[in-house]
């Protein structure tokens, strides 16, 4: 029995990602949500399911997992239109669109090159405003989802560019 | 039967418990509400000294410090593990506490750190069931802090908690409303406290005397950090504070001003400022947009970390409630809404360290986020890497790093037993939950096969099951002969114990208090044989306690100060 080989892994999913947390929430399919709505609904939520649960203080219960992950999922702009696509039936996956993928090239090169640990901060600052520019003009495409599915590759790429470059130069725990 | 809250620190622990809606301390330490976190173990480990009695012993060969700091670890103190050391001083508090209320205690809410570790989590949970006391649940601390004072201002919008404790600072940034408390973001360090300026302190007084810091035993410098502790917390205004420090007979003085105490610990605060920018930058939050910050943790009374803190932010700052005891208040608050099953402190607290699977290469594949709100479920699916591998290893790491080997170890598994298949056929489904204690548990499964795995994460190196559950017998044991002592017998042991400790530190006790103690301890020995006086004896306790209270620690910084004493061995 060879149990040293190591994992691979062959795919992953997110188990939940078949629901559609708008409606968990009972609010409208839209990229567009009133946050403050949305959490308020959270906490009625919450409320319900501590005093209708009957289960055991310390156990993990499915419901209130899913609408923590369901509220997750929306507050967080980039989750929110990965799910948005995703309950539409149009998939993104790890297959980021062709189009971006010189400007993808450029944007690891650029910092590559970068020498100073300013410098580097500057560039880690000009992509954050850039995504906020894209989340923000996000909603416009609503109506065309090949452009909308588009611009969520390009924000979950840089985003995980940003995670990767910030856990290699993590230093706490 | 009561149910309360614990704050067990690094250096002081706390118990509170619900009086008429309110949470107030129990003064558990000779009248002092905080319990120095400290166990003195004499020798032959007959008699095991907790809090202000342990220090007063002024020799600390035999002494654990701050082992919270080893919570979770394989380190070993006089053969006692942390989660030992650990369950002393819970079952010291929740002893006194059990005397003086004249109730017994069966549960508690007990914080942590926000950013301890599974590990870690799990270790204190052993500690609090060593000393026979059912966890309702581990909270954090700094949201423990935020319960308390959330409910005592009736405040709602975005706050922040600095908590800048003797061995952990942590910061989290929450949302209240409406009997809610919502965690946005949280970080922290474990090994980022007072402990730490204390040591600095002690190092640059030990170079100013010109004594050799490798030339010094664990105990000399063990009573040099509380020699210079017991100075940061004088250090206030701008005049030099000088104390002496007796090593191998010869006297040395000690000194720290306000100015060489800034130098030292700027390093330490500068810290605790990067990590709450983090924190700041994960809840996608600007300073601007909290409504104030809450004080929290001892260290928080030091002058210069107070105005390096309203520097920092700019924001207006709440301290208050008493930093020492506001994280107890909190846990008491939400041990009694648990028992009565209340929403006025509702928590959705969340995952504090990314938790993940090492991948192929040395990497990660992190499954559940920092900052997720828990309870969470989350599941991946794996495969073979090739053909006919019947079992897959797994390692469970935890922390932000990219590699598998820069995070913390949390657990490692097999899944065996897979029928041989070409690669990429089995389809094993990883699940990790974490529970509202923050505690992970993982199972794995074989989704053709059906053949499963179920792992509840422990401490890689820390007791084996069966010592874990004879050790449970035998407190349990003594929770049901506790129960079946009657009043009088807990007060009366009570008695005896402080009447010895009393007698051993009278010499100290300034002559206008004197003779009332000896009158008092007189008046105690007389009544302690008489069965139907239970109330009396524990009335005059506490009011030898609320005398000898208001100098205890300046007779223990006396001593400090002097030629070590030996423990001596009680008859
Ligand atoms: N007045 C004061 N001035 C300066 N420092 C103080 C003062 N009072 C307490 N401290 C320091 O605060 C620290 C203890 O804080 P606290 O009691 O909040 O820690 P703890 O809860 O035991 O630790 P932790 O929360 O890290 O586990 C010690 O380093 C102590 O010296
Ligand atoms: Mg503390």
């Amino acid at each position: 029995m060879n149990v040293d080989i190591v994992l691979f892994q062959y795919y992953s999913f997110k188990d939940m990602s078949k629901k559609n947390f708008f409606h968990i929430f009972n609010i409208p399919v839209s990229y567009k949500i009133d946050e403050t709505e949305l959490t308020k609904v959270y906490f009625q939520l919450q409320k319900k399911q501590y005093l209708d649960c009957p289960c055991k203080e310390g156990t993990a219960t499915i419901d209130l997992s899913d609408l923590n992950i369901a509220y997750k999922t929306l507050i967080n702009p980039i989750d929110r239109a990965e799910h948005f696509l995703e309950v539409q039936g149009v998939s993104i996956i790890d297959k980021l669109p062709m189009i971006f993928a010189e400007e993808m090239f450029e944007i690891r090169q650029q910092y590559e090159l970068l020498q100073t640990d300013i410098q580097k901060k500057d560039f880690i600052a000009d992509l954050k405003k850039r995504m906020a520019e894209i989340i923000s003009s996000l909603h416009n495409f609503e109506s065309d989802l090949v452009k909308f599915r588009d611009q969520t590759g390009l924000l979950r790429f840089i985003n995980s560019f940003l995670e990767k470059v910030e856990s290699n130069a993590y230093s706490r725990d | 039967m009561l149910t309360v809250g614990i704050d067990l620190g690094t250096t002081a622990t706390v118990i509170a418990v619900m009086c008429d809606g309110k949470p107030c301390s129990i003064s558990v330490d000779n009248g002092k509400k905080t319990t120095p976190s400290v166990v003195t173990y004499s020798e032959g480990d007959e008699h095991i000294f907790v809090g202000r009695e342990a220090l007063s012993k002024a020799d600390y060969s035999h002494t654990v410090f701050s082992v919270k700091r080893n919570m979770g670890s394989d380190q070993r103190f006089f053969q006692k593990s942390p989660e030992e050391i650990s369950a002393e001083v819970l079952s010291f508090v929740k002893k006194t506490a059990e005397q003086k209320l004249n109730d017994s205690i069966t549960s508690a809410v007990i914080t942590v750190p926000a950013h301890f570790s599974d590990v870690q989590r799990m270790a204190t949970k052993r500690a609090a069931s060593l000393a026979g006391i059912k966890v309702l649940r581990l909270i954090n601390e700094p949201t423990a802090a935020a319960i308390a004072f959330g409910l005592a201002e009736k405040v709602s919008g975005i706050y922040a908690v600095y908590d800048f404790g003797g061995g952990t600072f942590d910061f989290s940034i929450l949302r209240l409303s409406d009997g809610i408390f919502q965690v946005l973001a949280t970080g922290g360090d474990n090994y980022l406290g007072g402990d730490d300026i204390d040591n600095a302190i002690l190092e640059y007084n030990l170079e100013l005397c010109g004594i050799d810091s490798a030339k010094i035993n664990k105990s000399e410098k063990l009573l040099g950090k509380l020699v210079v502790k017991t100075m940061k917390e004088h250090c206030v205004n701008d005049e030099i504070i000088r104390k002496e420090y007796l090593l191998k007979g010869e006297n040395y003085t000690f000194q720290l001003s306000t100015k060489i105490l800034r130098e030292l610990s700027a390093k330490y605060i500068e810290r605790t400022f990067e990590i709450a920018d983090q924190v700041f930058a994960d809840a996608n939050l600007g300073y601007g947009n909290i409504d104030g910050i809450l004080l929290v943790g001892g260290m928080t009374k030091m002058r210069i970390v107070k105005d390096a803190v309203k520097h920092h932010f700019g924001e207006h700052i709440y301290d208050n409630i008493d930093p020492e005891e506001v994280v107890a208040f909190g846990a008491a608050i939400q041990a009694d809404a648990i028992v009565n099953k209340s929403t006025n402190a509702l928590l959705i607290d969340v995952v504090p360290l990314t938790l993940g699977i090492e991948t192929f290469g040395g990497g990660v594949d992190k499954i559940i986020h920092r900052n997720t709100p828990i309870p969470t479920i989350q599941t991946r699916e794996y495969t073979t890497y090739a053909d006919n591998q019947t079992g897959i290893k797994f390692h469970v790491v935890q922390g932000e790093r990219a590699l598998a080997k820069d995070c913390r170890s949390i657990a490692n598994f097999e899944l065996t037993g897979i029928p041989p298949a070409i690669r990429g056929t089995p389809r094993i489904e990883v699940k990790f939950s974490v529970d509202v204690n923050g505690l992970l548990s993982v199972n794995a499964h074989e989704k053709n096969t059906g053949i499963e795995q179920n792992i509840i994460v422990e401490p890689s190196s820390g007791l084996t099951e069966e010592q874990m559950v004879s050790m449970l017998e035998s407190a349990l044991k003594n929770m049901e002969a506790d129960k079946e002592k009657s009043a009088y017998l807990s007060a009366k042991m009570a008695a005896e114990r402080q009447v010895l400790f009393w007698e051993s530190i009278l010499e100290d006790i300034p002559s206008s208090e004197k003779e009332d103690v000896k009158k008092g301890i007189k008046h105690l020995k007389s009544i302690l044989s008489d069965d139907t006086k239970a109330e009396e004896i524990t009335n005059t306790i506490n009011k030898i306690d609320d005398i000898i209270g208001r100098f205890l620690d300046d007779i223990i910084s006396e001593r400090l100060s002097r030629n070590p004493i030996k423990i001596e061995r009680r008859k």
